[in-house]
């Protein structure tokens, strides 16, 4: 039994050497089967991504760190004092048949996060030899773990303004008229102050503002235009002149749940504000796109403004071109109210890879057609230009409507919806004045929405 | 009964050499086959959370989670490397590694540990050509943008998968821009841990180049958390893009990527770390291919 016993414990312990592994696997951890299913999704993207995802070199770092936290080091700090203190220098061109050629230069110290953005623009008008030019700040306050911002915009300026306030594109209005002198736009010089407070969140946003500039009729001063066309039109109708002191407020709301986005802006001025001028202008839009079946989308668009009190040139509401009305020249219509509905049929996204046409990847393209309705009410009879109206709504006969097919090209150039827009549009309805039309113009998907 | 000594020697010797098939795949079960018996069959119902719930629990584990660290401490790797698809091979363009202490409410202090570029030898100042911003904040916006309460509107979600691993119910939630005309805003789909309802991984992709004059597009977007201790914290980004025309020092196409590494949460960092006033630019970190 002695012998047994020494026997017996070698084979027991041997069973117990091959068969401990097993007895003492005990059921996997929750966590491991998680970080194992994470774990293989991360290898999958490590393979991906190669050198991009390969493990930090951590050699050396913990020296660096000493060295670095013992110098007081804080390059996040340091970085934010050198944005802060950064001037940055560009030039500043434009061209108008008021102005002429605009040359001078922008400059920008600071930044809007921290103390603020302050920036300066000197420039000459070389035709009508004029000094433009003025001082902009821009403060914008955010708090961390809260969804928006507050900015407050202040400029002291003299400077060249269209006529139109809510369709302006600068830079190809300069463009345009220095080619081919094709700037429909009516200026004006405005010389004062404005301040505008913003409540910015991603939903929605309000604005209150003031302004107060003495406002300044000009005329053509130069007809030349690099293809040697003159400017068209050639003459540059006046501005009521005075001192307009306005108040303004306005805001935009995203619909909860809803792919509609409903904005407002008010202006005022009137004696109380110890302004020349008297008027209330209103304007509502209201966009949104609905996406039908595999990327064709409808963008419908509505906007209706209305003027009260004075009707100032430089208030009213302009009708034509681009922004609303193609088959009218740019702004060829004018009057104290309008309202305008669009609506666009396209199909988003790259037709030419759809169509599995070659092509580079700079030029997708899509394609769409369009209905435009449109009306203008509140017009002098005699001499074209917008008249005080009691009427908020347009007659049944004011309204004008056209078709069309477009062309986009979306560049993602200054955002990502911005497109060169190629449109042929034709009269619908009763036969008028207006003739079948080609434009091409640069915007944005909803176009209507002016405010941020 | 007496066993013979060399029988019991030789079988133990058999025992060792070839272990019984149970004590390699664990206990063994003994199975009844001589009774059967059947039960009547009862359906379960129980309304099943709806995608909304599931939306409004992301929202709040994505809040709890943020509300639930006080101070962080990790490093910040940004990379970029060029070439990643052509013929050349992929070639590290830059690479900046640094320390980050942040504090709530809004306390943040970046030590650069170090800092390469690519010689450029027709470069003669020193300005680093790429400069990352750190926020003050533990939000992680990058990763629950499309679940925040404020940016829901803007989306459109269905769920794509459930799995269930051990007590984590893990579920895939798709999500794409609501508005047709965003087909330049990035759609992904993200895996949530419904145990805090946290969002633990998440792939982006792009249906159109959000820049077509110079992108031709971002190829892929990933982004990971690892869990540190109870809390759920960024570990990496990595994305690829590709360009239309060969960009100047990024060629055809390049990655990017943020790795964060070496977290320390909560461990009540002190409020005179971020005191310090910057002395010099880049000071203490180490300076490679300059």
């Amino acid at each position: 039994m002695s012998r047994v016993i020494p026997l017996m414990a070698v084979a027991l312990a041997a069973l117990l050497a091959n068969a401990a592994p097993s007895f003492a696997q005990t059921p996997a951890a929750p966590d491991s089967l998680l970080d194992d299913y994470l774990g293989r999704m991360r290898d999958s993207t490590d393979v991906w991504f190669g050198m991009s995802a390969a493990p930090l070199d951590t050699t050396g770092l913990d020296s660096a760190l000493v060295g670095g936290l013992a110098r007081g080091s804080d390059s996040n700090a340091a970085a934010r004092a050198r944005r802060a203190g950064r001037i940055t220098f560009s030039p500043s061109l434009a061209f108008t048949r008021v102005d002429g050629g605009v040359v001078g230069a922008e400059a920008s110290v600071g930044s809007a996060r921290l103390l603020g953005r302050l920036n300066g623009t000197l420039e000459y008008a070389l035709a009508a030899e004029e000094w433009l030019g003025g001082v902009a700040y821009a403060k914008r306050w955010t708090k961390p773990y809260e969804d928006g911002a507050w900015v407050l915009r202040g400029s002291a300026s003299r400077r060249t303004d269209s006529f139109d306030r809510d369709h302006f594109n600068p830079q190809f209005a300069y463009v345009s008229a220095f080619l081919g002198g094709g700037d429909r736009n009516t200026y004006l010089t405005r010389t004062g102050v404005d301040a505008l407070l913003e409540r910015l969140t991603s939903g929605w946003s309000l604005f209150a503002g003031i302004r107060d500039h003495a406002e300044h009729a000009r005329v053509t001063s130069t007809e030349w235009t690099v293809l040697g066309v003159g400017p068209d039109p050639l003459l540059n109708a006046p501005a009521a002149e005075g001192r307009a002191r306005e108040a303004r407020f306005g805001g935009r709301l995203s619909l909860p749940r809803l792919p509609w986005t409903l904005e407002a802006q008010h202006w005022t001025s009137g004696r109380q504000l110890a302004s020349d001028f008297t008027y209330r202008r209103t304007r509502v839009a209201v966009a949104g796109d609905i996406g039908l079946f595999d990327r064709v989308a409808l963008v419908p668009q509505f906007e209706w403004g209305r003027l009260k009190g004075d009707a100032l040139p430089q208030q009213a509401f302009y009708m034509g071109g681009t922004p609303n009305l193609r088959t009218y020249d740019r702004n060829e219509r004018v009057g104290s109210g309008r309202a305008v509905m669009q609506a666009d049929l396209l199909y988003v996204g790259d037709a030419l890879t759809r169509l599995g046409v070659p092509h580079p990847a700079w030029l997708p393209l899509s394609f769409g057609v369009f209905g435009n309705v449109g009306a203008v009410w509140g017009i002098d009879p005699v001499t074209g230009l917008a008249a005080a109206s009691d009427r908020a709504w347009p007659d049944s006969g004011d309204w004008k409507s056209e078709a069309g097919i477009m062309m986009l090209w979306r560049i993602g150039v200054p955002d990502p919806d911005a497109a060169v827009r190629f449109d042929y549009a034709v009269p619908v309805g009763p036969e008028d004045e207006r003739v079948p039309s080609f434009t091409i113009s640069f915007q944005k998907s909803l176009g209507m929405l002016r405010v941020r | 009964m007496r066993f013979p000594a060399a029988h019991l020697f030789t079988l133990s010797l058999t025992l060792a050499a070839s272990p019984p098939a149970w004590a390699q795949t664990g206990p063994t079960l003994a199975v009844e086959d001589t009774m059967r018996t059947e039960v009547e069959q009862v359906l379960v119902s129980a309304p099943r959370v709806t995608l909304d719930e599931i939306l409004d629990r992301v929202a709040r584990g994505e809040a709890r989670r943020e509300s639930l660290m006080v101070d962080q401490r990790y490093v910040a790797t940004m990379r970029m490397v060029r070439d990643v698809t052509g013929r050349k091979g992929p070639e590290l363009l830059v690479e900046s590694v640094s320390q980050i202490y942040k504090k709530r409410p809004g306390l943040l202090r970046v030590v650069m540990l170090r800092h390469y570029e690519k010689p450029d030898p027709k470069r003669k100042d020193d300005d680093e050509d790429v400069e990352t911003d750190f926020g003050s904040g533990m939000g992680e916006n990058i990763v629950n943008f499309a679940f925040r309460p404020a940016t829901r509107r803007s989306y459109r979600y269905r769920i794509v998968g459930r799995e269930l691993l051990g007590d984590h119910l893990i579920y895939r939630i798709a999500f794409e821009p609501r508005s047709a005309l965003a087909v330049y805003e990035p759609s992904g789909e993200v895996w949530v841990n419904t145990r805090d309802f946290v969002i633990v991984r998440q792939e982006l992709k792009y249906k159109e180049s959000p820049v077509p004059l110079f992108l031709k597009g971002i190829r892929r977007v990933t982004i990971e958390r690892t869990k540190v201790g109870d809390h759920w914290v960024l570990s990496r980004v990595l994305a690829r893009v590709e360009a239309t025309i060969p960009l100047p020092k990024l060629g055809r196409s390049f990655d990017f990527s943020l790795q964060y590494s070496d977290y320390s949460i909560n461990q009540g960092l002190s409020d005179s770390l971020f005191t310090s006033a910057p002395r010099r630019r880049g000071g203490n970190a180490v300076r490679v291919g300059r």
